[in-house]
């Protein structure tokens, strides 16, 4: 596992990054564990509540499959894949502070893949730094300006 | 240029002073304009935020005293709303604002400073995202994403009613609905001057189009197809399987409850076996816990209390009589009593 950090967000080598959701995946096979990345967790603010769908139930990419709430906004939590609803982490939907702690212990679902050409979507190994900082670099302008 | 739609709905029903707005915002996510928007319901009601729990509210108390109890789709906990509320609403579409959703609440509320001003409450944006007033809360708040649009909630508390809002609390013990209302009346809605809420609504219009840089647009309602929207909520907003939405109940219901009475202020209490707690945490610093390891009924027995502790000296204290359990601390962090730091 090689982990880095590009001003202080840490990245790991052997995950998927979504620019959309601002998600990372862990892949096995055609399982996708998913959490949000460091900047993914700053756009929120510190969250408070999540709420995903029931297992079984299938996603498209950029499906709505649960809510969040941070600092009194409730907003949609998106899947970065398509597939069946695998698993949920019910022990960080417990105990929500510990993903700002640990985001990369703290997966939130999982989704048994159904369309793995996705995968070309994410961002991984050496292509993370390049495009994180490109997201960062739009982050730090749109982040805090409204159009 | 930017165009600010500015409707007044003056007063309206219960249901409608919420399904209106989350029309509203449905309708800035698919192409809709910017809307402020502002209202006031013609009758008392109890509101509650999109992912708590039903069972935080006295629903015999609401239900004998003609309070309906609707979940809205933004943040926050039980509220108690009525016509001495002024309520106002920005949707926007979401790609309008900054990326980050806390700055993106502060760049819609920022404008209403001057408007609680003009109103003549000199309220500012606190260290706890709050407006408030020398510690007190002035305007309660919440923001949500529905169907793609941004919408930011507020309301101008003109008088705040201490003893309903306290008596719609769903709470284990008498004490602790006694304390919630004194703190209440410590830290929210409390005014000794006039308060001109036409005052509030110009300012509010004139900041809010200087901050988004628009020019506005004044009508006297909303369109065919936003009616059709507002109709679409009514009938989701009123449906008592959406208010009791059990997905929002936990299986196994936490006996500890953290109370918010505004950022940074807590009634806290637990019950474990036969002992309990009654913690009131303002600002950091615990100001009252009560600790009682007999407790059978409603009264107090071998009770200790202690005033002015710090957060770490009341949890060793809660820890060691067991009226605090170790897996419960992440409770109070999620509620934001205490800092993840504090509880490691």
């Amino acid at each position: 596992m090689a982990s880095f950090s590009i001003d202080g967000y840490e990245l790991r080598s052997e995950l998927f990054y979504d620019r959309a959701t601002d998600m990372w995946i862990a892949v096995d096979g055609t399982v996708a564990h998913v959490g949000y990345d460091p900047l993914g967790l700053e756009i929120n603010g510190t969250l408070a509540q999540l709420v995903i769908a029931d297992l079984g139930n299938s996603v498209t990419r950029g499906q709505t499959i649960g809510t969040l709430e941070a600092e009194k906004f409730v907003g949609p939590i998106n899947s970065p894949v398509s597939g069946i609803i695998k698993d949920v982490n019910n022990g960080v939907l417990d105990s929500v502070s510990q993903i700002h702690v640990h985001p990369y212990d703290s997966w939130l679902f999982a989704v048994s893949m159904s369309n793995l050409d996705e995968l070309d979507l994410f961002v991984t190994g050496e292509n993370i730094t390049p495009v994180f900082e490109h997201r960062l670099a739009e982050y730090r302008i749109k982040g805090v300006l409204a159009r | 240029m930017n165009e600010l739609r500015v409707i007044d709905f003056g007063t309206v029903s219960a249901l409608r002073s919420q399904s209106i707005w989350h029309a509203l915002a449905a309708s800035a996510g698919n192409g809709g304009p910017m809307t402020l928007s502002f209202m006031r319901p013609e009758s008392p009601y109890v509101g509650i935020g999109m992912h708590r729990s039903i069972d935080e509210i006295d629903q015999d108390y609401c239900n004998s005293s003609l309070l309906p109890i609707f979940r809205r789709m933004v943040g926050g906990g039980p509220v108690y709303l009525d016509s001495n509320q002024l309520f106002f609403q920005v949707s926007v579409p979401r790609e309008a604002l900054p990326m980050s959703r806390p700055k993106a609440i502060e760049f819609v509320l920022r404008p209403f400073v001057a408007a609680f001003k003009a109103a003549g409450i000199g309220a500012q944006i606190d260290t706890n995202a709050e407006f408030s007033v020398d510690g007190v809360k002035v305007c309660g708040h919440g923001a949500g994403e529905i169907d793609g649009g941004v919408v930011v909630v507020g309301n101008l508390i003109e008088k705040f009613d201490h003893s309903r809002a306290s008596a719609i609390m769903e709470v284990a013990f008498d004490i602790v609905r006694v304390e919630i209302e004194s703190m209440m009346r410590r830290f929210v809605g409390l005014f000794s001057g006039a308060i001109d809420p036409n005052a509030f609504k110009a300012s509010a219009i004139s900041s809010l189009l200087k901050a988004t840089h628009s020019d506005e647009i004044e009508v006297a309602t909303i369109t065919d197809h936003e009616w059709d929207l507002v109709a679409e909520y009514d009938e989701l907003l009123s449906d008592v399987d959406w208010t009791r939405s059990p997905e929002f109940t936990p299986a196994r219901p936490k006996a500890l409850r953290v109370i918010k009475i505004r950022a940074g202020v807590f009634v806290v209490y637990n019950t474990v076996e036969y002992r309990s707690f009654l913690m009131s945490v303002v600002f950091g610093n615990v100001e009252t816990l009560v600790v009682d390891l007999n407790r059978r009924d409603n009264r107090v027995r071998n009770e200790s209390h202690r005033t002015q502790l710090t957060l770490n000296d009341a949890l060793s204290i809660l820890l060691e009589a067991e009226v605090l359990l170790d897996n419960e601390i992440g409770v109070l962090v999620n509620a934001g009593v205490m800092e993840r730091e504090i509880a490691a």
